[in-house]
């Protein structure tokens, strides 16, 4: 009797309150999708509705601008644009200087955060260039980068990487300083080196802050191409914003503004996908609470 | 019984940041554990308990003395002591199975074969059905289960324990004195296990190792004669209560000192 008592009683209640654990689990995952459709049904009515209202607004009071383009001026320009290729250009210059700029970003951003945290000399000698760097205003620079790097890829991409590193850097350096101690002690407790250290308890620990960083990094990125192309380019959606805004053509204008909200957006749900499959604890952990 | 753990003519002293001044937190402090001894401490709050485990575990340096394990010097963290944190201190991103091989993974064990070795122990802590659960998943009870587990698999030579079940409601905490006493029955290692609640030292030990307010040193080595395996309903024998009379009248001026000498003072 004794044993088989022994074998029973404990998990009895403990398992009950883990079994609503894993209900309230299936029901966090469940809920969200459902509401998550609903919400995007709305959201996108009211985009359609916003934009039958602007065409309205055009049709009845506007009627022509050089300013403003209509919501079928737009569609238009895509038209045009679009079969000739031109667009594509547009669309795959700017991509890459994009990725070029933010991918350096995101190799020196995260092991600089990190090394910053590991060594305190390192830290004090880096942070106020990281600073100084940080405060200059990328628009008064970006002329000179161009004059020194010419006006191909590689200007562009230097000015994404510069607006795109630092919310890397911090991002990375705060979510490695706020891992809690007691983590590290228990890594410590069973021996592990200090690379151990980093590599199985820092980096997974600051994984979602660092995270967080990469997907602030996008807006600023994106900003740093457009700004980088106004200054001299022969392609890209900078440049035909720039352009076409040269000789009074609002509607490409929208259509390149569309394009950079479209890659910006999908770029940071994205990451934000990414970031809810590589930390399922921290995003699961607040939807429970 | 031979002797497992011998602790030296020990000391070691905080210095305070304001003062400037060496606190003594442990001015020669002596014990011998042997093996397969199941040791309580307590004391009052701030005696230094934790910071006497911390010390054997390897991961704070004290001044002078000596620890020895199995007559070999203790002096840095590592697989032969197993160590219990008072917050289970799971990792969020590991399952409770990788939580548990976190030790052996540290040590170059394949995976693959952590995972079934893991098995038996996630048995023995009463796991079974949780491996692939979160931290979060889990209740109190059931995280402390983990650490016991992570601390267990590593199979060291002794188990220093942190006030483990401290967190956890009173009934859970019973449960979890029960269980461990099962768990140490089968694998019988050298325990020691530090609490502020005497009922749970007596309940638990061999014998019970009753500290005193700073400088601690051993007030009282108190042996625990009651029979094992131990019911629950043993907490109500008059032998048990005895017992925490006698450990409390010991400690109660020592609580009275340390509360007014060092108010809020935690360490």
């Amino acid at each position: 009797m004794p044993d088989h008592a022994s074998r029973v009683p404990a998990p009895a209640p403990l398992s009950l309150a883990a079994g609503s654990g894993a209900r309230s689990r299936r029901r966090a995952r469940r809920r969200p999708l459902g509401r998550a459709w609903s919400e995007a049904l709305k959201g996108g009515a009211s985009i359609a509705g916003g934009i039958v209202l602007w065409q309205l607004v055009f049709d009845l009071f506007i009627k022509h601008s050089i300013f403003v383009a209509s919501p079928a001026q737009i569609v238009r320009a895509f038209l045009l644009l679009a079969p000739s290729g031109e667009l594509w250009l547009h669309l795959r210059t700017s991509g890459v200087e994009f990725l070029n700029g933010y991918l350096l970003a995101v190799a020196v951003g995260i092991p600089v955060g990190a090394l910053m945290v590991a060594n305190a000399r390192l830290n004090n000698w880096l942070t106020p260039w990281i600073a100084f760097i940080y405060s200059t205003p990328r628009v008064a620079v970006a002329p000179l980068l161009i004059v020194w790097f010419g006006i191909g890829l590689w200007s562009k991409a230097l000015i994404v990487f510069l607006g795109a590193v630092f919310p890397v850097i911090l991002n990375t350096y705060t979510g490695v300083t706020q891992v809690p101690l007691n983590y590290l002690e228990v890594v410590r407790s069973l021996g592990g080196s200090r690379p151990q250290l980093f590599i199985k308890v820092l980096l997974p620990a600051a994984l979602p802050t660092i995270m967080t960083g990469l997907r602030l990094a996008v807006g600023r990125g994106v900003i740093g191409v457009v700004v980088a192309e106004w200054y001299g380019a022969n392609a890209g959606l900078g440049y035909l914003v720039y352009f076409s805004a040269q000789v009074f053509q609002p509607a490409p204008i929208y259509l390149a503004i569309f394009f950079l909200v479209l890659f910006g957006y999908g770029a940071f749900a994205l990451l934000g996908f990414v970031q809810r499959r590589l930390a399922p604890w921290h995003t699961q952990r607040l939807e429970a609470s | 019984m031979p002797t497992k753990l011998e602790i030296k003519d020990l000391c070691k002293g905080f210095t305070s940041l304001r003062s400037e001044q060496s606190l003594p937190v442990f001015s020669g402090l002596e014990l011998r554990v042997a093996e397969n001894e199941f040791i309580c401490i307590v004391g009052p709050s701030g005696c230094g308990k934790t910071t006497f485990l911390r010390i054997l575990d390897g991961l704070i340096p004290f001044d002078s003395g000596e620890i020895l394990l199995d007559g070999q010097r203790v002096i840095k963290p590592g697989i032969d002591k197993g160590f219990v944190f008072q917050d289970s201190s799971l990792l969020p991103w590991r399952t409770v199975v990788d939580n548990i091989i976190l030790g052996l993974e540290l040590h170059g064990t394949p995976r693959r074969e952590a995972r079934a070795r893991a098995r038996h122990y996630v048995e023995l802590v009463g796991l079974r059905g949780f491996e692939n659960h979160y931290p979060y998943e889990l209740s109190g009870g059931m995280q402390q289960r983990v650490n016991l587990a992570r601390a267990l698999i590593i199979e060291p030579q002794v188990l220093l324990m942190d006030e483990p079940f401290a967190s956890l409601d009173a009934q859970t905490r019973e449960i979890m004195q029960l269980e461990l006493l099962k768990t140490w029955g089968g694998t019988r290692k050298t325990v020691l296990f530090v609490t502020h609640q005497i009922e749970e030292a007596v309940y638990l030990a061999d014998r019970v190792v009753v500290f005193s307010s700073r400088p601690a040193t051993i007030k009282a080595e108190i042996p625990i004669e009651l029979t094992r395996p131990r019911p629950l309903a043993v907490k109500r024998s008059p032998q048990f209560l005895a017992y925490i009379d006698r450990i409390w009248s010991m400690i109660e001026a020592e609580v009275r000192r340390s509360m007014l000498e060092q108010p809020g003072a935690e360490v």
